[in-house]
């Protein structure tokens, strides 16, 4: 027992001495790892040192840098504080016109009234006649504005201004000194409101589907191929020789990409309204009468003039050796229904000055619904590079009269109440952009006898794209300066037929050629010729 | 042909080919070019709704885009490792052309 305490007292003895052995093991290791901390830590030390020592060497800065710094800082925050509020973004053109015009008008049958005893209508003829306005200024300016309301929506929109230098507001006076108005003063006399918006609408994009719908004042005037005569990108949705109006109403497009069609590729649906019959447009929802030339008509239960449309856009874009090509695949169709009797259309349509044609005092309102139109159109546009695009535009359209007739004499759809009609045109030409400053570019269209198109916002004297007949157009454009353009052109009008423009006439077209002395209600010329030149700045 | 009109034959004819010889000296930058390295090139990535974010014209000046150009970066990656030097400089004279202040915007509908 003795030895096994003793044994017992031997071992508590010595393990301490096993143990400080090791301990002095570790503690040598735990002085090396410090030591080895401690020079990192020197050399971090002599490093940062460094750096202070070269900033401090570094030269101060320059006397009133930090006064400039916090001018700069002043401005910048009124700058950001001026750009966070700017909640519109405003762009736009002016343009300058100078045009010669010359109208001939080849020899016809005036209208003049009834025969009180027979009651039938009376002619006289009058023999071929020019209208020469040598000089002829206008002024065009539109100023274009666009807002991003949220991530999804953005408002857009133009106001325009359009006149003739010198009085292209009608003067009015009914001989009292102060109900003179006129070019000259309609800005400084305190009597309307008017402000013209050309375009005002919304456009909703949906975050994850192709889908977007835009509704207001569409952009639905100057649309393709126009951009390429004017220069400037595509400016509207649907063809021009189809649809060139203000037109309010609603869009809705879907992207077809993921149908494995071209980036861009859309098919859009719109609707709009023509003419309103009830409050606002002059008719009456129920019945009621207006004066016409022919007496009192009754107007009775109006219905509105809608539109609906499909419109089918496809962007291409290849490359061919070194040239990159791009074109514009467009197809629509229209479907104009209740059309109404009071003519739509550019300046053309009303009276130009001639014996017998007198402008009306008297503002008159639609009598009837007179049926409805088809039209279909196509277009293509191809660019080859850089410099050089051609296209080639087409329309058809088809009326669906329903046996009525206006009840100004003006007569039933493209002069034919009882039978379907179809008319055709076709619009093609090319631009070079020759050098960086110069533009060449050359025109042709032509319509058909019972051609219409709706297109009154043409914004020209005689709207070409409405023409029955022929018309050239040539072109210089000089891009003199950034944004600054020189244009100078010339088109020549040969018409072939009567009413260009309108939906309306008063007998078969085929009575209307202009060559064969036709009876009309207003002088129409045969030709017209317009040289112009413009200046033009884009901002 | 009288003397007259042999002038003028010859003044219309200097004329377009002064202005040939002038389209085929001018060997500047193609918007045309620049419109198409950006579908192809930069759209699939940077098209709406994407993590990338989208790119449109739109969103930078016509000075915002210069500088973008000169300093050559797209994030820390070189541009050139995706267009060639002649690439970029038609992407930068389309993307100048239609930035936010130039006098038409490219709109994308409505």
């Amino acid at each position: 027992m003795k030895k096994f305490i003793l044994a017992g007292l031997m071992a508590a003895l010595l393990l301490p001495v096993g143990l400080m052995a090791q301990s002095n093991e570790d503690l040598m290791k735990q002085i090396e790892a410090l030591k080895q901390q401690l020079q990192s830590l020197e050399a971090k030390v002599a490093a940062q040192e460094k750096v202070v020592a070269q900033e401090q060497a570094a030269p101060a800065p320059a006397p009133g840098l930090e006064k400039e710094v916090s001018n700069l800082d002043a401005r910048l925050s009124k700058v950001e504080v001026k750009t966070g509020s700017d909640r519109i973004n405003w762009g736009g053109d002016l343009r300058v016109g100078y045009g010669y015009q010359n109208w001939h008008i080849a020899p016809y049958q005036q209208f003049t009234g009834f025969n009180p005893q027979t009651h039938m209508p009376m002619f006289q003829q009058v023999p071929g006649q020019d209208w020469n306005n040598s000089m002829d200024w206008s002024l065009r300016m539109r100023l274009t504005m666009n807002a991003q309301v949220n991530d999804n929506l953005k408002f857009m929109g133009r106001l325009s201004m359009y006149q003739l230098y010198g009085g292209a507001d009608v003067p009015i006076f009914n001989g009292s000194p102060n109900t003179v108005l006129d070019s000259f003063n309609s800005a400084k006399i305190p009597n309307s409101d008017v402000l013209h918006v050309e375009r005002a609408l919304m456009v909703y994009r949906f975050t994850n589907i192709p889908f977007s719908f835009a509704i207001g004042r569409m952009n639905t005037s100057d649309g393709p191929p126009l951009e390429i005569r004017d220069e400037s990108e595509r400016d509207g949705t649907p063809m021009a020789i189809m649809v060139n109006a203000e037109v309010d109403g609603i869009h809705a497009e879907y992207g077809l990409k993921d149908l494995g069609l071209p980036d861009g590729t859309t098919i859009g649906m719109c609707a709009g309204i023509g003419y309103e019959s009830g409050f606002g447009g002059g008719g009456q929802t129920a019945e009621s009468y207006t004066m016409t030339p022919f007496g009192v008509a009754r107007i009775n239960g109006m219905r509105d003039t809608k539109v609906v449309g499909l419109i089918y856009d496809m962007p291409l874009m290849w490359m061919a050796g070194n040239t990159v090509n791009s074109a514009e695949f467009i197809l629509g169709y229209n479907r104009f229904n209740d059309m109404m009797d009071i003519p739509y259309g550019a300046l053309l349509n009303f009276p130009i000055p001639g014996p017998y044609a007198q402008s009306s005092p008297q503002y008159v309102t639609a009598t009837r619904n007179l049926g409805d139109m088809d039209q279909y159109g196509l277009t293509w546009e191809h660019h080859i590079g850089d410099n050089f695009v051609y296209f080639v535009s087409g329309g058809f359209i088809k009326s669906h009269p329903n046996g009525q007739v206006s009840q100004y004499g003006f007569g039933g759809l493209l002069g034919d109440p009882n039978n379907s009609r179809t008319g055709s045109a076709y619009y093609t030409g090319v631009r070079w952009k020759a050098t960086p400053k110069w533009t060449l570019g050359a025109e042709f269209n032509h319509g058909s006898k019972r051609w219409y198109t709706f297109t009154p916002s043409a914004g020209e004297p005689s709207d070409k794209l409405a023409a029955r007949g022929d018309v050239w157009e040539g072109y210089v454009h000089w891009n003199f300066n950034k944004n600054v353009m020189l244009k100078m052109g010339y088109i020549h009008y040969d018409y072939s037929t009567a009413y260009s423009g309108w939906q309306i006439a008063p007998a078969n077209l085929d009575y209307f050629n202009l060559n064969n002395n036709p009876q009309l209600f207003y002088p129409f010329p045969k030709t017209v010729k317009n040289a112009y030149v413009m200046l033009e700045a884009r901002f | 042909m009288t003397s007259s009109k042999w002038i003028k034959t010859a003044v219309i004819a200097a004329g377009l080919g002064a202005m040939v010889a002038a389209a085929a000296a001018g060997a500047k930058p193609s918007e045309t070019k620049g419109k198409y390295y950006m579908l192809k090139t930069c759209k699939p990535c940077h098209k709406a709704g994407s993590k990338d974010g989208e790119v449109t014209p739109l969103i930078h000046t016509q000075a915002q885009w210069k500088t973008y150009f000169e300093a050559g970066k797209h994030g820390k990656e070189e541009l050139t490792k995706y267009l060639t030097k002649e690439q970029l400089l038609d992407l930068e004279a389309f993307l100048v052309a239609h930035a936010s202040d130039s006098p038409q915007p490219m709109t994308c509908g409505g």
